[in-house]
């Protein structure tokens, strides 16, 4: 007996005491890289605030700019502030237009400056494409975008997008006419996963703070008990949860939508099928000024509250955490009846990135 | 019937990534049904907590916590028997596991299916004749399909209470 004691005990302690020494990966910390989006101003058509205009994706933008780039990233932001400035790494480039469609369906930008470096579709997709052959294997890539999300519920199974600047436009032909989201001109979740795929790391992040960008979460194994439209309560694992489980996992079929977690982790503002919000109070009087989602994930990142663990770092799924409690305790409580609540989601996949 | 705890260490490795360890533990409602004198098998629920690895290298492998059914044959042998110390068996078992853990921190659940090895140590004392106390040895496979492979070992305790006639 005691052979069969000590023999197990060898066996525990020697795994214990080679956790410290046996896996070194000092020598896999990469350098870190982040492109910044936001879009506040779609139209000058259209006055500061007012649809399809925003009031706060360039704050967002703006200081997660700052944040990344005192966090040790190497930054390139590209933001469309309320003015209607396009602002690149902090500086102003010139105006944005009114994007329009007419009756010929033709495209115009009336009045628009220096669009090539506005937050446009292609602007951004460069940008990733860029980076390809400078992000190496042990590197970390963050891409950030806050403005408005749309989805497409005409195809099956829905596609999502988000849209940046000449992605929302007036359409005069439309019945009626107005401002719309053109699928061409927005970026679509496999368009983006496309580009992803030319960076040479798994460790990817996408963070949106855009209605819908839940869609772009393209789990294959795990199920979200939490409803990709929420309408309160608390995430409940039923029969069904369990069955879809097993079937994934007998099928391990990709997603036919969203980007794989084994190519990157997208931290979502909203679910799929949800709208997300921008506020500039809270209930409780807290200034905001923000998109909700970004408003508590940058609170928890300024400090240390998003060092769930206290290990000195803050990791995708710490900094999810951290904004996913904040929206639960201080945003769904007040605006559960008036049909406001969200909640953030999270790919899944076995690993997680330190992001600070 | 029993209850058990059992300590873990597992070793995993995600697809492009390398090995690393992540500590656990877990407790179980054991259901033991004897078949023969040397053969048994042992029906448990578990509640299981994998802690996440170290951030080394700037990954870590993501903790969870879950529930697992489990079906083990155990067969064995006595080792010692006296009056004085009761009935001592070795032996061993085989068997599945069937495990829905969820990532922690979020509410995404997933499945995957456990081979179990296990050595064991069992006691029955002379002054206790309706209980058992068990020692064991559990070597887990986690077949999980995200990544490249995920094995676990560790200590476990347990202790039944046997139902019915006394022998």
């Amino acid at each position: 007996m005691s052979r069969v004691i000590r023999v197990s005990a060898m066996v525990v302690l020697a795994a214990a005491l080679s956790s410290c020494s046996m896996f070194d990966y000092s020598g896999m910390v990469g350098n870190k890289y982040a492109l910044v989006y936001g879009v506040t101003r779609y139209t000058m058509a259209q006055g500061p605030g007012l649809g399809p205009n925003l009031q706060y994706p360039d704050a967002d933008a703006s200081a997660m700019y700052a944040l990344l780039n005192a966090g040790g990233y190497t930054v390139l932001g590209r933001w469309v502030d309320g003015n209607g400035s396009i602002i690149v790494n902090e500086t102003s480039l010139g105006s944005i237009g009114s994007p329009n469609y007419d009756n010929a369906g033709t495209f115009t930008d009336t009045g628009a400056v220096n669009v090539i470096q506005a937050p446009t579709k292609s602007t951004i997709i460069q940008d990733i494409r860029n980076l390809s052959a400078t992000v190496g294997p042990n590197d970390v890539l963050v891409v950030y975008f806050s403005g408005h999300g749309t989805q497409d519920t005409l195809s099956t199974p829905s596609r999502e997008y988000f849209d940046p600047y000449q992605s929302v436009a007036y359409f005069t032909n439309a019945s009626p006419s107005g401002y719309y989201d053109d699928p061409p001109k927005s970026v679509r979740d496999d368009e983006l996963g496309a580009a992803f795929a030319a960076i040479n790391t798994p460790r990817k992040v996408l963070i949106l703070d855009t209605c819908n960008s839940g869609g772009f979460i393209g789990n294959q194994l795990e199920v979200d008990a939490t409803a990709q439209l929420y309408t309160g309560g608390w995430p409940v694992v039923t029969p069904g949860t369990l069955a879809q489980a097993i079937s994934d996992y007998a099928s391990f079929r990709a997603s036919p939508t969203g980007l794989s977690p084994y190519g990157a982790q997208v931290l979502s503002a909203a679910g799929r099928d949800e709208s997300c919000y921008e506020w500039s109070v809270l209930p409780d009087g807290t200034p905001l000024a923000h998109g909700v989602m970004t408003f508590f994930l940058l609170q928890g990142l300024q400090g240390s509250q998003a060092d769930l663990n206290h290990d000195g770092h803050v990791t995708v799924l710490e900094a999810f955490a951290t904004a996913k409690a904040g929206i639960e305790k201080n945003w769904n409580p007040y605006f559960l009846s008036s049909k406001q609540a969200f909640e953030p989601h999270i790919s899944g996949g076995p690993v997680d990135f330190v992001l600070f | 019937m029993g209850l058990g705890g059992t300590g873990t260490v597992t070793m995993s490795a995600g697809q492009g990534f390398g090995p690393k360890l992540q500590y656990g533990g877990g407790a179980s409602i054991d259901f033991v049904f004897p078949i023969r004198e040397w053969l048994r098998l042992d029906t448990s629920i578990d509640a299981f907590s994998v802690m996440p690895s170290d951030i080394s290298g700037g990954f870590l492998y993501r903790g969870y916590s879950g529930a697992a059914l489990a079906i083990m044959a155990q067969a064995g042998a006595v080792l010692v028997s006296s009056r004085s110390l009761g009935l001592m068996r070795i032996g061993g078992g085989f068997g599945f596991a069937a495990a829905l853990p969820s990532y922690w921190y979020t509410t995404l659940a997933f499945f995957y299916l456990e081979p179990r090895l296990q050595g064991l140590l069992d006691w029955e004392p002379a002054g206790l004749p309706r209980f058992d106390f068990q020692l064991s040895v559990p070597v887990r496979l986690q077949l999980r399909r995200d990544m490249s492979y995920s094995t676990s070992t560790g200590v476990g305790i347990a202790v039944l209470y046997r139902l019915g006639k006394d022998r």
